[in-house]
């Protein structure tokens, strides 16, 4: 039997992971003030959940710089990918070894600070699949994990439950554009237009914090691959 | 009165508003950002209107632009951040790409790297190696994913993003 209700996506790295790392730790002369507030968090150590992180680059990165980091995604990805790569990243450079509590008894050491992984499928309850403590943090975070419409509603219901249990929080997501035109025209990509509706419709705040243009192979229905110009973002969405 | 221009683009637009008042000689310029993700240009001008009610000639202009590829936040390939992929075979005779970036603050570590399934989508700058994997290479490896998961297992990790597309359109 197919087992719909799940979507994958191949564990790969896609553009919106490496802007997303560059954004968040590779600080730049014009950074805008609030993207060098966020930076400073994360190297002083800020609680980050991580969502559909599929191998767990911007993760397990962002804890090598200083983040406690609970990198999450379907049990699948969670035992063969995550956990896989946060062994072989494992590593102390600080003189303290002792684990942060929220992410004991697994957490890792990574560069500079933790990661420890769990698994969450944004179509179940939060409640049910991680701990109070857990779903507390300073950050959400996400790489490119909205590219079909349908992942939209579940992530930002996820995204909700963990709003509620860490004010003042912010959820900074990566997303890379895929339609031709961009627009609310396309009924399986999700649209910049798609995600600023959405957001919207809650009564949240979006914001981007950097945009790049890229390059992208795109295979076409009569397996043609080619190189499409499009652009990938990093927006900060939070409470209002 | 009011002049909108509208098709700039959609995503910000500043609101630029002139002000006269009858028998006096001030006259001010001013402009006001806005967001469309978080207000509203009708509602914006009804708030300016209300707030210069008494003015005698109140000139807005609306124009949108572009607030998602605002060129202040566009950002460069960060110098110094490098990254690569390699291939890897495993104890079982399993390829897969491994993809390698570089810290900012190079100590006891200056690379990490991932295992992933596939050779990354766009991920690489001019320059950087990229793996690239061989029909062998697609090796289906039906312990990844679960027995439930018949379409990925059946597929193995070739699975392209028009089936997944395919088959969320299903359920």
């Amino acid at each position: 039997m197919i087992k719909h209700k799940q979507v994958y996506y191949i564990p790969q790295v896609w553009t919106g992971s490496r802007l997303l790392i560059e954004t968040l730790a590779w600080p730049n002369s014009n950074d805008c003030d609030r993207l060098k507030e966020i930076q400073q968090s994360i190297c002083k150590g800020a609680k980050l959940i991580e969502l559909g992180a599929g191998v767990g680059v911007a993760g397990t990165y962002l804890s090598s710089i200083g983040a406690e980091v609970l990198i999450t995604d379907l049990p699948t990805l969670v035992e063969n990918a995550i956990d896989n790569n946060l062994a072989r990243n494992a590593i102390t450079q600080t003189d303290d070894d002792t684990c942060p509590s929220w992410l004991a008894p697994d957490g890792i050491p990574i560069g500079k600070g933790w990661a420890s992984s769990a698994s969450l499928d944004w179509t179940c309850p939060l409640d049910k699949q991680l701990t109070r403590q857990q779903s507390s943090v300073d950050f959400i975070i996400a790489s490119d994990v909205v590219f079909l419409s349908s992942m939209l509603n579940s992530l930002l219901k996820t995204v909700e439950s963990i709003f509620q249990s860490s004010l003042g929080s912010s959820f900074i997501l990566s997303f890379q554009r895929r339609d031709a035109q961009d627009g609310k025209e396309s009924s399986l990509f999700t649209t910049v237009d798609g995600i600023i509706d959405a957001i919207k419709a809650k009564g949240w705040k979006i914001d981007c914090l950097a945009w790049r243009p890229v390059s992208v192979s795109r295979e076409a229905s009569d397996g043609k691959v080619s190189d499409v110009e499009t652009e990938v973002f990093v927006f900060e969405i939070s409470w209002k | 009165m009011y002049w909108i221009l509208w098709g700039i683009d959609r995503y910000q637009y500043h609101i630029v508003y002139h002000i006269s008042y009858l028998h006096s000689f001030i006259h001010t310029s001013c402009i006001k950002h806005c967001s469309i993700a978080n207000s509203n240009p009708a509602y914006e001008i009804q708030q300016l209107s209300t707030f210069h009610a008494d003015s005698t000639n109140l000139s807005i202009m609306i124009l949108h632009i572009n607030n998602m590829l605002e060129e202040s936040r566009r950002r460069e390939q960060s110098k110094g951040f490098k990254c690569s992929e390699t291939l890897e075979k495993d104890d079982n005779g399993m390829t897969s790409v491994v993809f390698h970036c570089n810290l900012p603050d190079e100590d006891k570590i200056n690379t990490l790297t991932f295992s992933c399934r596939e050779p990354s989508v766009g991920a690489l700058e001019n320059g950087e190696e990229a793996a690239k994997l061989s029909d062998e290479d697609y090796t289906v490896d039906p312990n990844f994913f679960d027995t439930t998961y018949t379409m990925a297992g059946s597929t193995g990790f070739k699975v392209r993003t028009t089936l997944m597309i395919k088959c969320t359109l299903m359920s």
